[in-house]
């Protein structure tokens, strides 16, 4: 026993569903009846009675929507039904509105067709288009239903970020603080170790420089080794967000399983029976059954013929397809026509009442009509699609971020790491040595002087690393303290100015420092100006002026070391001009970053 | 005499301060910056600064004296450093503010030395800025060096190869080649191949001239 799919119906829909039909088969059922040849009373009789008829067909399609629904609650079933219900309820409703159209067209004395055609025609039609509508109205509300999941995950997905950012900020804080507690409690049990050997003023300990490599060699290595390898680890949680994709993909599976479904099972039905029973509609009641059967298995045999053929061309031909799309288009419209025709001509068939005379035009409309229909349904699913790619784009744009996240932490680790390795280490040798040679020279003021060092670098064994942590704003504010009450300087950094890659803000910095020093050994400038924008993204612009006076050597502007750091930071993109009148040099240069 | 410290190592800045303060100078400030150091001769007008050539990143105590000058015209200036010369620290200084005295740490054996000095930097009169002080130039100025050499210097001594100096200074090696060659044949190192290294020679040039051997 064939089991059809059941469609979950509201009887709203079926509303919708009486007001796009009446729609949708206006003009065409006016073409219809109206005919050609005909005057203009005749029109305004047709626009009447098509109207009145489509109307009465409505009203009996919600009639029969709201008694199936009572039905179904009041046997406490869900209100789904399945496509051959839905056609039969077309049917009905078509054919009672033929009824109706049949006493429309006898009391105007200007009826074509007999009483049972007038309700078979509009009944098949109806059976044909009514499911269709139906169920596209449904495959719609779950589509908006599902859009609505899809906006409201993504929205969660956007907050959810928003809020980590803040969470995870605030982790990657807390991370760096256990690191720096960690060097701060080695460098203090450090500095306790070395006290104890720390000889009287005035003494040299001949101790100290062994025990300092082994704070260097040991304590400060192991350090770093195990920021290197994963002791130190971020507290980021993943499940959850693994949960979250699961749940997409989940998502994402059954809405592709609802496209195939509705694009690979309901298109054959969809385009296959709409035109067939529409053209079919057209000869209902004119011609005998065995004919009926005959013509409907000709078109249902070339249709699929011609479908089959193009799905594979346009499958070999994908950048094509809209190409492929018309002549399909047209193929269909001549195969209807010429197939209709022939069988005409062949049973020398004469239908007295129709419209037959303007055949081609009623064929090829229909046919079209048909064809956009179904292409304005693949247009919404299109949309669910593209809507779901998004979310998928989206959804992976957040794991990688999750992904830097953490890479982040083994990357500020390493940095750690490589600042006790290459500079506390370092520095903690090369004093051995120096306390080594003061030794042997008894020299006590560099034996000293060494000591000195050594207990301010493990009193403040992370103040290097913090320099290093500089925003473009610090780091131009601190260039610019240097130069406090030598010169004037003020300037502004316009807030679109946004540089997070410490590389480029050393540079900067460095530039800065340049133009300063510049100014003042050279120029003897008194005030400086500067002005830091972007116009261009990835490429900021400095601009730099001082009061100056001239370069007596001009080889110096270019040959000059300094001009080989503005080089080199610009890539050659900058220009060092002077106004004469006004005694102002200028410094503008383009950073890209 | 009132004077300030412009020191950025902390151990000789408190050393200083205490010792002079013994000899009978006043000590009225003491600073590792220029900022600061603009900030104390404007409020506590010392009649001398003492200035450490080499403060780190950012203006040198020979660029904060011009600055105090500008301040007090009559600012006497004695500047310390462990350079024999000021050039020899390769950061492209300005000439000396008249009457500045130039010594060389190395050289203060005694800080009787060093308030001798400022004594004499004391008695600085803009209206006469001629200083017949004995300062520690000599050697360093005999040479006659360019900037570029002595960057060169202090590159050699470092230990570079000719590629990595090339790309500090932004020269090809051969350019760095060359340059070391001429170099060597300035400072008048007569050099037996079979018997010297050059970059060794000119590292221990380079050294006694900044006073380290």
């Amino acid at each position: 026993m064939i089991r059809f799919k059941r469609y979950r119906l509201e009887s709203s829909q079926y509303v919708t569903g009486g007001a796009l039909f009446t729609i949708f088969w206006f003009l065409p059922a006016l073409f219809f009846d109206h005919g050609t040849g005909a005057g203009f009373r005749s029109l305004l009789e047709a626009t009447g009675t098509t109207a009145l008829t489509l109307l009465a067909f409505s009203m009996v399609l919600i009639c029969e929507g709201f008694l199936t629904s009572h039905l179904y609650s009041w046997r406490g079933r869900d209100f789904a039904l399945p496509i051959p219900v839905l056609a039969i309820q077309g049917f009905i409703a078509g054919a009672i509105s033929g009824i109706f159209a049949h006493a429309l067209f006898n009391s105007f004395e200007s009826h074509k067709y007999s009483l049972l055609t007038r309700s078979l025609q509009p009944g098949i039609l109806a059976a044909t288009w009514v499911p269709l509508l139906l169920v596209s109205l449904v495959g719609l509300r779950q589509l908006k239903a599902r859009q609505a999941v899809v906006m409201s995950e993504l929205q969660s997905l956007v907050q959810i970020e928003q809020t980590a950012s803040g969470v995870l900020e605030q982790i990657r804080d807390n991370f760096e603080n256990s690191i720096r507690s960690s060097l701060k409690v080695t460098a203090l049990q450090a500095r306790a170790k070395l006290t104890l050997a720390f000889a009287p003023e005035g003494e040299i300990s001949p101790k100290l420089p062994d025990l300092i490599r082994d704070v260097a060699t040991s304590d400060m290595r192991e350090l770093s080794h195990a920021m290197m390898k994963s002791e130190f680890q971020s507290n980021l949680i993943s499940p959850e967000t693994e949960t979250n994709n699961s749940r997409l993909k989940r998502f994402l599976r059954n809405s592709l399983n609802f496209q195939s479904n509705f694009i690979g099972e309901d298109q054959w039905w969809a385009t296959v029976l709409l035109i067939i029973g529409t053209i079919l509609s057209g000869l209902t009641g004119s011609i005998s059954l065995e004919k009926q059967c005959e013509l409907l298995l000709l078109l249902g045999l070339a249709m699929s013929f011609i479908f089959v053929t193009f799905r594979t061309i346009a499958r070999r031909f994908l950048p094509f397809s809209r190409w492929v799309f018309g002549v399909l288009a047209t193929t269909l419209c001549l195969s209807n026509y010429l197939i209709i025709t022939r069988f005409v001509k062949s049973y020398q068939f004469v239908q007295n009442y129709s419209s037959w005379s303007n055949r081609l035009f009623l064929i090829i409309a229909i046919t079209l009509f048909c064809i956009l229909a179904r292409l304005a349904l693949l247009f919404f699913y299109s949309e669910l699609k593209s809507n779901y790619d998004d979310l998928q784009y989206e959804t992976l744009k957040r794991r990688a971020e999750h992904d830097l996240h953490n890479g982040e932490y083994v990357i500020l680790a390493h940095k750690w790491a490589k600042h006790i390795h290459g500079t506390i280490q370092s520095q903690l040798l090369t004093t051995a040595g120096k306390l080594d040679l003061a030794l042997e020279h008894g020299d006590l003021g560099s034996f000293n002087e060494a000591l000195l060092n050594i207990k301010e670098l493990l009193s403040k064994p992370d103040e290097e690393i913090d320099l290093l942590h500089r925003t473009l704003e610090e780091e131009i504010e601190h260039r610019k303290w240097l130069w406090v009450g030598l010169m004037q300087i003020e300037g502004v950094i316009e807030p679109s100015v946004r540089i997070e890659n410490l590389a480029v803000i050393k540079t900067i910095g460095q530039v800065f420092e340049e133009a300063f020093s510049n100014a003042y050994r050279h120029g003897h400038a008194t005030h400086v100006k500067y002005h830091l924008s972007t116009k261009v993204a990835h490429e900021l612009i400095i601009k730099i002026s001082d009061n100056g006076v001239a370069l007596k050597d001009k080889s110096a502007l270019s040959n000059g070391l300094g001009s080989k750091i503005f080089a080199q930071a610009s890539q050659s993109r900058f220009k060092i001009s002077r106004i004469k009148q006004l005694g102002i040099t200028t410094l503008d240069m383009v950073i890209p970053f | 005499m009132r004077i300030i410290i412009v020191e950025d190592d902390p151990l000789i800045k408190s050393s200083l301060t205490s010792g002079l303060t013994s000899l009978g100078i006043e000590v009225v400030g003491s600073t590792d910056n220029g900022p600061e150091a603009v900030q104390l001769t404007v409020t506590h007008k010392p009649r001398v600064a003492v200035l450490d050539l080499d403060l780190g990143e950012g203006p040198t105590g020979v660029d904060i004296s011009w600055g105090l000058r500008r301040k007090s015209e009559d600012i006497g200036l004695v500047i310390l450093s462990s350079y024999m010369n000021p050039r020899l620290t390769g950061r492209f200084l300005q000439e000396l503010p008249p009457g500045a005295i130039f010594l060389q740490k190395k050289s203060i054996t005694e800080l009787s030395i060093l308030a001798e000095a400022i004594k004499h930097a004391g008695e600085f009169d803009s209206s006469q800025p001629k200083n017949n002080y004995p300062d520690g130039l000599d050697e360093a100025s005999k040479i006659q060096l360019t900037d570029l050499e002595i960057q060169l210097m202090s590159f050699i001594s470092m230990g570079l190869t000719n590629a990595e100096i090339g790309k500090r200074r932004f020269i090809t090696e051969k350019s760095a080649e060359n340059a070391i060659r001429s170099l060597s044949k300035k400072l008048n190192l007569a050099l037996d191949p079979s018997l010297h290294n050059q970059r060794v020679m000119i590292s221990r040039k380079y050294l006694s001239l900044i006073g380290k051997i």
